[in-house]
């Protein structure tokens, strides 16, 4: 059984009476202790299905099932990690930020186990920090640490690194990979940047401009981010059909405009 | 030379009072009409040495905290409502169109013939010059309140009350502080001329209750004691009130306004 299941999941948009498919009929598995990217264009239907997941949307036909059991209503088990940075709130310290789901939901122990994700997350001294005193990498980590406090049975993160630089971005990635091969949390991830998935991705799920799914690649990501990282310069240049650059090639041609598609 | 803002302006004010006392020693006008500093000082010390001056204080503070609740409690209810019914959103914008530019003491001729002229009387100016500006920041605060803090609300299944006490007022915090802020100084304002027109009719009588009588006795220094305080208790709310809030809320969090 997984985790999370998306079973034939369908959402229309109704606009000047036109209705517009959003999502059609997509099937979607992450198994326990899996990370696996939702990679798909702008607009093309991916936060949609995230929102639907956390029955934040709730006018979808199809059912969402996690652990087997249909999801009717939003839950800390759906926990969503979202791209602004103004999740964390202005009003609470980072230690503060992280508990608060916590005290919500009347754990027994909010600020130690507060404590123990924002070590996690490499804020253990920024504690009694305010949101304003952090760049935006820093808010996103704490943003990350009240996700995985939760502990949800999924993760669902809705581009969270796409409003930081380059470096910040890359330091994100590493973060939430090192976490992800330690305690192997259940994540769906969305982004629109290849590179992003290739990094990340146990599985790589691509979402259309059509809105249904148009491919599943499992990967073994580890091999083959070393590899892309130690890349020698020598070597660039030279004709090469490695499995990774076979896969964003074929990644790149599933996310051209369906109208261009060969 | 760097200094203190509060050293700059102890300074402005010795060097205003000097302006005024060399005025004063320059001009010939009466002593009755226009009186020395020391003269204004010495009868301010008397004043507050009898009590009356602190007991008119405290009459006009409590008139307008007790009206500033009664404003606040149904401006709260109605902006909360007004999020969730949308004509009662569009009927609050529209009253507040149109009462917000009527100043209190326009009012005064219709509310002493409704009211009398007893604390009622008055409390119907306070409310008035309080309740519209609130609900306009208060809605302000609404609209600005970023969609991601309801959608993180949401996601964790947090409760109404939860979600109200535990992000909604901490949200429109920066926005409640200057309602208030404007609150105070427009009740403080239409106080002072309410208790003016209506005479001592709340027990005490209040401030503008004393600036009235000492116009009657011709205790031209007094008038001046009456004016010094209202300056003094707006800057001890603006400094000792507002600041200290501020500084321990909005600006440690880093949301000022």
């Amino acid at each position: 059984m997984s985790r999370l299941e998306v079973v034939q999941v369908s959402r229309r948009f109704i606009v000047e009476n036109r209705t517009h498919t959003v999502l059609d009929r997509v099937d979607l598995r992450v198994d326990q202790g899996e990370l696996v990217c939702l990679l798909g264009r702008s607009g093309c239907g991916k936060t949609t299905l995230l929102r639907i997941i956390a029955t934040l949307d709730r006018e979808y036909e199809g059912a969402v099932l996690v652990d087997g059991v249909r999801a009717t209503r939003p839950g800390p088990d759906r926990m969503m990690l979202f791209q602004e940075t103004e999740q964390v709130f202005p009003w609470l310290t980072v230690l503060q930020n992280v508990s608060m789901p916590l005290e919500v939901q009347s754990h027994r122990d909010p600020s130690g186990e507060a404590r123990r994700f924002a070590g996690l997350v490499g804020l253990g001294d920024a504690l009694n920090f305010y949101p304003h005193q952090l760049s935006g990498g820093m808010r996103q980590r704490v943003a990350l640490a009240r996700a995985l406090a939760v502990q949800p049975a999924v993760l669902l993160m809705d581009e969270p690194f796409a409003g930081v630089d380059a470096a910040t971005r890359s330091d994100l990635q590493q973060l939430l990979l090192g976490i992800h091969t330690e305690r192997a949390p259940t994540i769906l991830f969305v982004t629109h940047q290849i590179d992003e998935a290739l990094i990340l991705a146990d599985r790589i799920v691509v979402l259309g401009d059509n809105g249904s799914v148009a491919a599943s690649i499992p990967r073994d990501r580890v091999p083959q981010t070393t590899e892309r990282r130690s890349a020698d310069p020598a070597t660039v240049g030279r004709q090469s059909s490695s499995p990774d650059e076979l896969l964003t090639a074929t990644l790149h041609r599933l996310l051209l405009p369906s109208g261009s598609r060969r | 030379m760097k200094s203190s803002p509060r050293f700059t302006r102890l300074l402005w004010v010795v060097l205003l009072l000097a302006v005024w006392e060399i005025t004063r020693r320059l001009s010939s006008a009466s002593v009755l009409a226009f009186p020395s500093v020391a003269m204004v000082a010495g009868r301010l010390v008397e004043l507050l040495a009898t009590g009356l001056l602190m007991r008119q204080v405290a009459v006009s503070l409590g008139l307008i905290s007790g009206g500033l609740v009664l404003a606040a409690l149904p401006a709260g209810v109605l902006v909360l409502v007004s999020s969730r019914v949308r004509w009662v959103d569009s009927l609050l914008e529209t009253m507040v169109t149109l009462f917000h530019p009527l100043p209190g003491i326009a009012l005064l001729p219709v509310i002493i013939l409704w009211f009398g002229i007893g604390v009622e009387a008055v409390m119907v100016v306070i409310v008035h010059s309080v309740f519209w500006p609130l609900i306009t920041n208060l809605r302000a605060g609404r609209e600005a309140m970023p969609a991601v803090y309801r959608r993180v609300a949401e996601n964790l299944g947090m409760s109404a009350a939860d979600s109200f006490c535990r992000i909604t007022l901490p949200a429109v915090t920066p926005y409640l502080i200057s309602a208030l802020r404007i609150c105070w100084a427009r009740s403080w304002r239409a106080l002072i001329s309410a208790e003016m027109v209506f005479g001592a009719v709340v027990a005490g009588g209040g401030l503008g209750w004393f600036l009235h009588s000492r116009r009657v006795f011709m205790d031209t220094t007094g008038l001046f004691v009456g004016l010094v305080v209202i300056m003094a208790v707006g800057v001890f709310v603006e400094d000792g009130v507002f600041r200290f809030v501020e500084s321990r809320t909005v600006r440690r969090w880093g949301m000022n306004p």
